[in-house]
């Protein structure tokens, strides 16, 4: 069991010259302000450094491109991950650079998994056996201020990619069925698509083989070669010199080809480069200032003669360029038709061949007997294929029975009795502790339907939640990360639940495991600890801490961005 | 100093009508820059500057002036006494008025400006009808009675006007041809860069274009001018100008075709000729500065190219080596696809463009 905590976190707005940097306490930080004073895109930023995004985003935090840094440490070893857009990096403590991606589930969800032993793979909807990205991964341990106090699971987004999450995650994390379960389960999936592969081969090759047995005359002829002993000598002989020539001809060819493509990329990149050169010679021409200011990067380029000749004379020797490679065009390819052209001339020889096939011995015409003959070791051939596939699935076969008696032995009813036992013992205490009640059904399942209506519902859903971490805490065999509670007090509670929720969630803190509350206040529950306090509305990047976070920030964007030396952004 | 002031206090005459033949006035003060770049220290040739053309001693501080009427005709048949002394009559609100004749212009600068007035000219592709055996004269030196003609109609318009002062107006027939303007300059413009810089290699129609706007970008100029430096560096040709122009093409070093470059490569013979077609791609790509991929692994290569230069013990393979183990990890992230050869290709030509 790997333990995830949070160090710290970066938040930088280069296009708004404002940034924020905050620490977190290694057991519990309140994150607390009024409405509007940037608490949640504080909250929302730290499982959303990891790729997780909250299912729902204020549109002008998105417009601001803010890069996200977040510093934690994975059973002691200190690790940075920074996003900008939709780029990732991990860095080491050293702050080496160990891996970047972009695409959140072919790249940083592996990685993420990897890092945070978070070893389960699940079938999308398209079918496809994944290791669910990093939301699947932080999803009992967040609750979001908008979706997440409800029954819903829906605190992020693209949950809906894994059909029926719900069960197998929590299963998952709460250790009900351990890694082993999931990675024997990903190898029955493996070797079920593998075994249906083969068999669409299979099939493919028996149409295949149907259809050659339907298209054959009934006439048989025995191999009999000697009958025609003299005629495939010179067959033989006619192959030959065939042969030869049309290789020496296709060699021609596939040279003057690889020619042909090296012309025809010089011709697009000398078209390329010369529309270019012309919109900058006429842009210069129709310029009166000395100087041009480059509209992107701000270099200031001087618009004298020197300049203008030199984006002249490059134009020039572009269209020459231009000129001789279309030109040696033309030239490969009418070589390419004198070629082909010249296959023609053998059309005698071809004749010939045709003449000594329609020889006849008896009966038997030389091409009925080759005909049959080559039929023969065809129909051989596709039976050794054949073979090579049964055999292929019943190997694949063999590994789904052995992946699924693994299944059998992870999933041990006595293990989940004594999960669902300590979820129930935890879920009632918790139940009276909020005055509470669920029904018989609430604790039979670690991921029952929790009726959440009104003010009782949101406290039934913390009793709950709390249960679930507590035995996730006890059982799981993969990663404790984190709990994000952002604003529990959804439903207008009065000043003695609201204490009393927001006591319990900082008095039941599963030990070892770090919480972070999001609150508009402590409604007057004790709290001695580290608070986060963002106290500007509608600001929580802040100009003055600029300068700071972005000269800390800025050369792990441009290591991210593989721009070591010279400056990007 | 008593001309430089004059020549910005004194108001232009209105502006002639423009059209066509606009281009031939601008390429004859192209031709009469090449003139007098060889033998003069310094000079400015001003477009539409008092007239079509003004020539000045200096760039900064002109003592005298000469002035150029540039006038061009698609008719054949030369220039009549009449047609240059011929005011045209206009109707204006307060009824009809002479405009100046061609002569009366002419005269015009010479009475403003007087002592400092070296010529005024009148120039065109055609001859003179009234002196056609000459292609070049003073006004003075044609036959008395025309002379006598020509002081008469000037006394008209200017009464004080001395013999001595028009025998500064003369003619000149010049052989720039109206209808292949661009050829003949194209022409002149070569021959005039081969005497400045000897053999160096340059583009014609890439300097012709280049220096063909350059007096276009002058003599189009429609703005304003308050001081005389600022007329001459709007709407003037000078001394320095055409030095930077010469220092442009010369320091325009190209990459050399191929064949300089072959016998200095000793790889194996596929890969030499794999390279010979990279290199004629990348030529064409190297000038496009919108290729960002491209300009990345420029810049990696420039970095250790000094280095390697200086060595030298390294033969061309040599150096292409270095260089290429030190961009190799840049051109795989950034050329697709990417290929060794390809990449040796981009050095080769880095290397030759550095020198």
């Amino acid at each position: 069991m790997k333990n995830l905590k949070l160090r710290r976190l970066l938040l930088l707005s280069r296009l708004e010259g404002k940034a924020r940097q905050e620490k977190f306490d290694e057991s519990t930080t309140v994150v607390f302000g009024e409405n509007d004073t940037g608490k949640s895109h504080l909250i929302k930023s730290i499982y959303g450094a990891f790729g997780a995004d909250a299912s729902v985003m204020n549109e002008k935090w998105t417009k601001a491109s803010v890069a996200t840094m977040l510093e934690f440490s994975v059973d002691g070893a200190i690790h940075s991950i920074l996003r900008f857009d939709n780029q990732f990096a991990l860095f080491d403590a050293a702050n080496n650079l160990l891996w970047t991606g972009t695409s959140l589930v072919k790249e940083v969800g592996p990685k993420v998994a990897e890092l945070l032993d978070f070893t389960i793979q699940l079938t999308t909807k398209s079918s496809d056996l994944v290791v669910p990205p990093p939301q699947f991964c932080f999803l009992p341990f967040y609750q979001d201020q908008d979706r997440g106090w409800d029954d819903s699971w829906s605190s992020f987004k693209s949950l809906a990619m894994i059909p029926n999450f719900k069960k197998s995650i929590l299963d998952y994390h709460t250790g009900i069925r351990p890694r082993e379960y999931y990675s024997a389960q990903a190898q029955r999936a493996d070797a079920q698509r593998e075994q249906n592969e083969l068999k669409a081969e299979r099939r493919a090759l028996d149409r295949a083989s149907a259809r050659l047995r339907n298209g054959r005359s009934p006439v048989t002829a025995t191999f009999s070669p000697e009958l025609f002993g003299d005629q495939i000598e010179q067959l033989l002989a006619e192959l030959n010199e065939l042969r030869a020539i049309y290789e020496g001809v296709k060699h021609k060819i596939s040279e003057l080809q690889s020619r042909r493509a090296v012309l025809v990329e010089e011709i697009e990149i000398a078209r390329t480069a010369l529309a270019e050169l012309d919109a900058d010679v006429k842009f210069t021409q129709n310029l009166s200032e000395a100087q041009v200011i480059c509209p992107t990067c701000n270099t200031v380029h001087e618009n004298d003669f020197a300049n203008r000749f030199s984006l002249i004379s490059d134009a020039d020797a572009c269209r020459g360029f231009l000129a001789r490679a279309r030109h040696s065009l033309a030239e490969v390819e009418a070589d390419v038709a004198r070629q082909m052209q010249s296959l023609h001339s053998y059309n005698d020889r071809i004749g010939r061949i045709d003449a000594l096939l329609e020889e006849k011995r008896g009966e038997v015409k030389l091409r009925d007997m080759l005909k049959h003959e080559s039929e023969r070791i065809v129909d051989a051939t596709i039976a050794a294929e054949r073979a090579v596939i049964d055999g292929g699935i019943v190997e694949w076969q063999v590994k789904e029975e052995e992946a699924l008696k693994l299944m059998k032995a992870h999933s041990s009813a006595k293990r989940k009795a004594e999960i669902v036992a300590f979820y129930t013992k935890k879920l009632s205490a918790f139940a009276v502790e909020l005055g509470v009640t669920f029904g018989a059904a609430a604790k039979k399942s670690v991921s029952p339907k929790i009726n959440e209506t009104g003010s009782y519902g949101a406290r039934a859903i913390l009793a709950y939640h709390f249960a679930l971490l507590h035995t996730i805490r006890e059982f799981t065999t993969s990663c404790l990360c984190p709990i994000i509670l952002d604003t529990p007090l959804q439903q207008d509670q009065d000043d003695t639940n609201a204490a009393a929720i927001i006591g319990f969630a900082l008095k039941n803190r599963p030990r070892d495991m770090q919480l972070v509350l999001g609150t508009v206040s402590l409604h007057g529950a004790e709290y001695g600890g580290h608070f986060i306090n963002p106290k500007v509305k509608e600001s929580l990047l802040q100009a003055d801490q600029f300068d700071t976070v972005n000269a800390y920030m800025r050369p792990f964007i441009n290591k991210m961005l593989g721009q070591d030396q010279g400056e990007l952004i | 100093m008593v001309l430089a002031t004059d020549l910005v206090s004194k108001p232009l005459r209105e502006k002639g009508a423009t059209g066509g033949r606009y281009d031939f006035q601008t390429m004859w003060g192209l031709a009469l820059l090449f003139q007098q770049h060889g033998t003069n220290d310094d000079y400015a040739i001003v477009f539409e500057f008092h007239d079509d053309i003004a020539l000045l001693d200096s760039a900064t501080n002109p003592t005298n002036v000469r002035f150029y009427q540039v006038k061009s005709k698609d008719t054949n048949g030369g220039w009549t006494l009449t047609a240059l002394l011929k005011r045209e009559k206009v109707k204006t609100e307060e009824g009809t008025k002479e405009k100046p004749s061609f002569v009366d212009k002419m005269f015009d600068n010479v009475d403003k400006f007087s002592s400092a007035v070296l010529s005024a000219d009148f120039v065109s592709n055609q001859l003179c009808g009234f002196n056609a055996g000459k292609t070049s004269f003073r006004l003075s030196a044609c036959e008395p009675s025309h002379f006598k003609k020509i002081v008469g109609s000037i006394q008209e318009a200017y009464p004080s006007a001395t013999e001595a002062q028009i025998g500064l107006l003369g003619f000149q027939r010049t052989d720039l041809s109206l209808g292949d303007v661009a050829s003949h300059t194209k022409g002149k413009l070569q021959t005039f860069i081969a005497e400045q810089l000897g053999t160096v290699w340059f583009s014609p129609e890439a300097v012709y274009q280049a220096i063909a706007d350059e007096c276009r970008r002058k003599a189009n100029f429609s703005g304003e001018t308050t001081s005389l430096q600022q007329a001459i560096k709007e709407k003037g040709l000078t001394k320095a100008n055409v030095q930077e122009w010469l220092d442009a093409i010369q320091s325009n070093s190209r990459s050399p075709d191929w064949g300089t470059i072959a016998p200095s490569l000793t790889y194996p013979f596929a890969d030499q000729l794999r390279i010979s077609q990279e290199y004629a791609v990348y030529r064409a790509a190297a000038l496009n500065s919108a290729d960002r991929a491209v300009q990345r692994i420029r810049m990696r290569i420039a970095e250790a190219l000094p280095s390697v230069i200086e060595d030298t013990t390294l033969s061309l393979v040599d150096m292409v080596e270095k260089l290429y183990l030190h961009a190799e990890e840049v051109g795989k992230k950034y050329l697709s696809p990417f290929s060794p050869l390809r990449l040796k290709a981009m050095i080769i030509y880095e290397i030759y463009a550095h020198h």
